[in-house]
């Protein structure tokens, strides 16, 4: 237990080191698309609707995500970039430390330590740590943003911003406090997933393969709702919260964790039985 | 430490890589392992250090099976190809994250094994400005520091000039004669002939040719 510990703080300290340019440009990230929602709710008041919007309206616009696409409705499918670029940013973030650390100065440590799995599961709860880290980014900045500028203090989204989102034809806004928390605690969850399969898969093969899978699964799930597509998770505006056959947050939490475990366990498992060579990346 | 090797075989994408190796490495015996480029030497230091599976044969270590009973050797010290390292740390530092998952050195003793191979403890300098021969150097330091019972050494004169080919022979002899069992590759025969006790020639990925060499042609001993 011991040594899976020294490879965490080590990792937790390395690899906070090798990717602090990427964590300033997600902080850059996390001001720009508030400020962009701001930017579009003051177009709304030049149009003559005036409304006060809520903290929950922020969230709202992160996590929002969009409509999957829909043969017989007229209007175009469009990719959410909102929702899909910050996905992808925090699933680069934590693309290439695990791999670099394998190929280097980590495949001497996980010797010396006697055990892959050690070394292994110390990768593991770093993304964990990292994507909590990254949720935090992001709920801080917008939350700081969203009160500066005066919004109310209500978790609760507005029909406003649901009209200012185009989704006001779908999206029923008769829910609780509590309904959003229980959102939004699934994004962390089912991000961990994501980046773990994505992990174990840039270790097992390449580290672009493991990014080319997670940007087809953000991709393929932003076209359909298939409910075992992870990415459904991550869109409020496919969740039960909001709409009524959306997928339900305890659905979510049951797929991210099984996810994760069976990223956690075949990973370790194939890493166990593996060479350690050389990839290109 | 001692190891066994048996028949063993590696093919990695339909290509073999080597190909039925037998060989002995007794305790305190230094093994060198001769070959042109490709011959398998690296790949050979890659199996014993427990880095890439075997498709048929053994490695034992001290009668502990790899890849059954342990997964890597329980104490080695590796130099395979390059030296791999954190490139924005010092190279004290480098050492002192790699000695902090055993835990069995002081500060004084990572001091003391950089000056050792003839680098600078107080040197700021981050691992990314060093040259080729300190890189080297340090690889060589990280092998070494804990004392391992056993010592995989892949072309670890490389880059090193005559000062530190005259360091890396020394310490070599200090290591003999404190038993560990040391191989390595080499792809200079003088240098092989003058620090081992045996030697493998792989060419193509199987063993081609073994020297016993005689206490009389054994320059390291003199």
């Amino acid at each position: 237990m011991s040594r899976f510990f020294k490879f965490f703080m080590l990792d937790i300290r390395e690899g906070w080191r090798r990717s602090l340019a990427w964590w300033l440009v997600a902080a850059g990230v996390f001001l720009i698309l508030p400020v962009a929602f701001y930017l579009s709710t003051l177009n709304l008041r030049a149009e003559g609707i005036a409304a006060q919007f809520t903290l929950g309206d922020y969230y709202f616009n992160l996590t929002a995500g969009g409509l999957a696409y829909d043969p017989t409705s007229s209007t175009p499918f469009t990719l959410p970039i909102s929702w899909f670029a910050p996905i992808l940013l925090l699933a680069y973030i934590t693309l290439w430390y695990p791999y670099h650390d394998l190929m280097g100065s980590g495949k001497t440590m996980m010797i010396a330590s006697g055990s892959r799995w050690s070394w292994w599961l110390a990768k593991c709860a770093w993304i964990i740590v990292y994507v909590c880290i990254y949720c935090l980014i992001g709920f801080v900045l917008t939350t700081f943003f969203a009160l500066i500028i005066g919004c109310d203090h209500s978790f609760i989204a507005t029909d406003t911003s649901a009209l200012l989102l185009r989704f006001d034809s779908v999206i029923n806004f008769d829910v609780t406090s509590y309904d959003i928390m229980s959102f939004l605690y699934v994004v962390p969850v089912v991000l961990c997933a994501l980046c773990m399969l994505q992990l174990a898969i840039s270790l097992l093969f390449r580290p672009l393969w493991g990014y080319v899978v997670t940007i087809s699964i953000l991709f393929v799930s932003a076209f359909s709702g298939n409910h075992f597509l992870l990415g459904n998770s991550l869109m409020a505006i496919r969740s039960t919260v909001y709409v009524a056959d959306g997928v339900s947050p305890l659905w979510s939490t049951c797929l991210g964790l099984i996810a994760i475990v069976a990223s956690v366990v075949i990973g370790g498992y194939f890493l166990t039985k593996t060479d350690i060579l050389e990839k290109e990346a | 430490m001692s190891v066994e090797i048996n028949n063993l075989n590696k093919t990695i994408h339909g290509v073999t890589i080597l190909s039925n190796i037998s060989m002995s490495m007794p305790s305190g015996c230094v093994t060198g392992l001769a070959g042109v480029n490709g011959s398998g030497k690296t790949m050979l230091m890659r199996a014993v250090a427990g880095l890439i599976r075997l498709n048929s044969g053994t490695i034992d270590i001290d009668g502990k099976r790899l890849w059954r009973d342990i997964s890597f050797p329980p104490s080695v010290g590796v130099l395979i190809e390059n030296p791999a390292f954190l490139n924005d740390r010092t190279g004290l530092e480098n050492l002192r994250i790699l000695a902090s998952i055993k835990d069995l050195l002081q500060e004084d003793d990572l001091r003391q094994v950089i000056k050792e191979v003839g680098l600078d403890p107080d040197d700021k300098r981050k691992f990314r400005k060093y040259s080729l021969g300190m890189k080297q150097r340090l690889g060589i330091a990280a092998a070494i520091m804990e004392r391992p019972d056993l010592l995989l050494l892949d072309e670890p004169t490389n880059a090193l000039d005559s000062d530190g080919v005259a360091m890396f022979k020394r310490i070599i002899a200090r290591e003999r004669e404190r038993g560990a069992t040391c191989v390595i590759s080499c792809h200079d025969a003088s240098i092989l002939r003058e620090l081992s006790d045996q030697i493998y020639y792989l060419a193509e990925g199987h063993i081609d040719g073994y020297e016993k060499l005689e206490p009389a042609t054994h320059l390291a001993r003199s």
